[in-house]
Parts: structure tokens; sequence; C-alpha cells
């Protein structure tokens, strides 16, 4: 969990890094802007960093959220809002630079709306398997 | 934790034929990766540290904040799955309950060790570098040793079926 976490941080640090922490500041990263040189993405650009993440995110999920299954700390119906939200919000976070890329700045807050829930619930997702860690071991 | 759909490696031919396929490959992960970092970072920790810091007497750049993340980022994401999925195996193997634990603590908590070392390297003190350097060649060196013990047991071992 610990090293999970650590991967998280990195990709918190790298987004706000890379994309700023403003919707504005996320699309004139993605759209481009000519007045601060910067170049608009391409969208073969986008999908180099969009194919390697829709493999390495669906399996971070699917790795770490099978757990819940053994687990009776929180309802089934929670783990199922858990669960999709998840890869709900793992899939906006993942696609939303394509709508951007053509000029459309709603997908801006869409991406930062995503990113920061998708991050706060793998946040949870940790802390409920974490929890459960600690029962196991007292039991 | 049941990663592994039965508790015997050697439950059927298709699973022997998967896990051998899959410790095979990823043994050239472990050794791969090690030659990356060499060609990455250094071959010695004076070489990682002109890496991260920059050298003026041979014109080299430090390494800038984004680039070690990235680096960070997907590092972290491979030697995890690697690791994990290893030490899945691992668990099934013919061992002593204190030998699979020696080799899972000894391998993830390098990792975690190492990747921490290397922000701590850049950020506060350049003798971490020994802490990165040595963690790193350990737990690659130990997800070797794990999957030459679990090809040994795949196929040098009596079988039930």
């Amino acid at each position: 969990m610990g090293l999970i976490g650590l991967q998280l941080g990195t990709g918190i640090w790298l987004f706000i890094l890379k994309y700023g922490l403003t919707p504005s500041e996320v699309f004139t990263y993605f759209s481009g802007n000519v007045e601060l040189f910067i170049m608009k993405k391409s969208f073969e650009g986008l999908i180099e960093t969009a194919v390697p993440h829709f493999m390495a995110i669906s399996l971070i999920i699917f790795v770490y959220a099978h757990f819940l299954l053994f687990t009776k700390i929180i309802s089934p119906s929670q783990k199922q809002f858990l669960i999709f939200g998840l890869f709900l919000t793992a899939s906006i976070d993942i696609f939303s630079p394509f709508g951007m890329i053509y000029g459309f700045e709603f997908f801006a807050w869409l991406k930062v709306i995503a990113f920061w829930s998708f991050e706060m619930l793998m946040g949870l997702l940790l802390y409920i398997l974490f929890l459960v860690s600690l029962r196991a071991k007292k039991a | 934790m049941k990663f592994l759909v039965s508790k015997s490696l050697h439950a059927n031919p298709n699973f022997i034929l998967l896990l051998g396929f899959y410790s095979f490959l990823l043994l050239f992960y472990f050794v791969g990766d090690l030659f990356y970092l060499g060609h990455f970072f250094g071959t010695d920790t004076q070489m990682v540290l002109s890496t991260l810091q920059g050298n003026e007497e041979e014109f080299l750049e430090p390494l800038s904040l984004m680039s070690l993340l990235e680096h960070l980022h997907i590092a972290l994401f491979l030697g995890i799955m690697a690791l994990f999925t290893t030490m899945a195996i691992v668990l099934r193997l013919n061992l002593t309950k204190g030998h699979k634990r020696l080799i899972i603590s000894l391998s993830m908590g390098t990792l975690l060790l190492e990747s921490l070392a290397l922000l701590a390297t850049y950020f506060l003190n350049e003798n971490f570098v020994y802490i990165f350097f040595y963690g790193t060649i350990t737990w690659h060196l130990v997800g070797v040793y794990a999957l030459l013990l679990t090809l040994k047991e795949l196929y040098w071992t009596k079988r039930d079926f």
C-alpha cells in the first residue's frame, strides 16, 4: 500500500507540474496557446499517454479493488459504488484530453474533476484495505 | 489473497505452461531493467549523482524534476506489478514460511526504500544515493532469485498429475 501510495503521489505531483491546478491551465496545456508558445497536443501524442494508462490504471484498480470482495467492512452496494466510481473517473480522466484538443473547454473541467475524484476514491480504497489489514492482524 | 487459482503449481499442464513462460519472460524484465537503469542513471553511485545533480566538468545538465517524476512514476508501476505477481507465485512455492517472508519483505521493502531514497537524493542529501543504488540492485536480484526458484519448482520437482 505504501508503494501504490507513492505511485499515486508521483502521479499527482506530475499532474500539477505538467498541467497545473485550474481547468484553464489544463485546457491551455492540451489545446495550446500561441501567445505563450505552447503547442497544441496531437492526437497521436495523446494516444501515446492514454494507451499505457488504460492498461495500467485498469490493472491497478483490478488488483486492489478485488480485495474488497474478501471484506465485510463496507456493504456490497458501497463496494459497487467504489469500483464503478474508480473505473468511471479513470475513464473520463483518460478520455478528456481528446475533447480539449478539438477546442472544447468543458473537457478541462471534466478532467480536473475526474482526476481528483479518482485520486480520492483510490485513497479511500487504500484506507479501507488498511483498516481491513489492521482488523485481520488484531483477529 | 488468491491470485493463483490453485494452491498447487502443478495443478495442470496449462498452469505450468502459463507460470513457466511468465516466470521466464519476467526474468528478462528484472535483468533488462538493471541494464536500462545503468544506462539511464549510471553504473556507480558517482554517475548516479552526476545524472541527478549535473556535472559542470562533463557539461551534464541536472535531471529535471519532471523527468525524475516520470521515471519514478513508470518504474514504480512496473516494479509493483512485477514484484506483486512474482510474490503471489512465491506464496505458493514449497518453501518455509520464513524463507517466503524474507523474499517478500526484502524485495518489496527495498523497492519502497530505493524509490524514497531517489527522491531524498534529489531533494535532501546525496548520501541517500547509496540506498537507491544498492536497494535497486537488491530487489532486482531478489526478483530473479524468486523466479529461478519458481522455474526450479515447476520443472525440476516431482509432479502430482
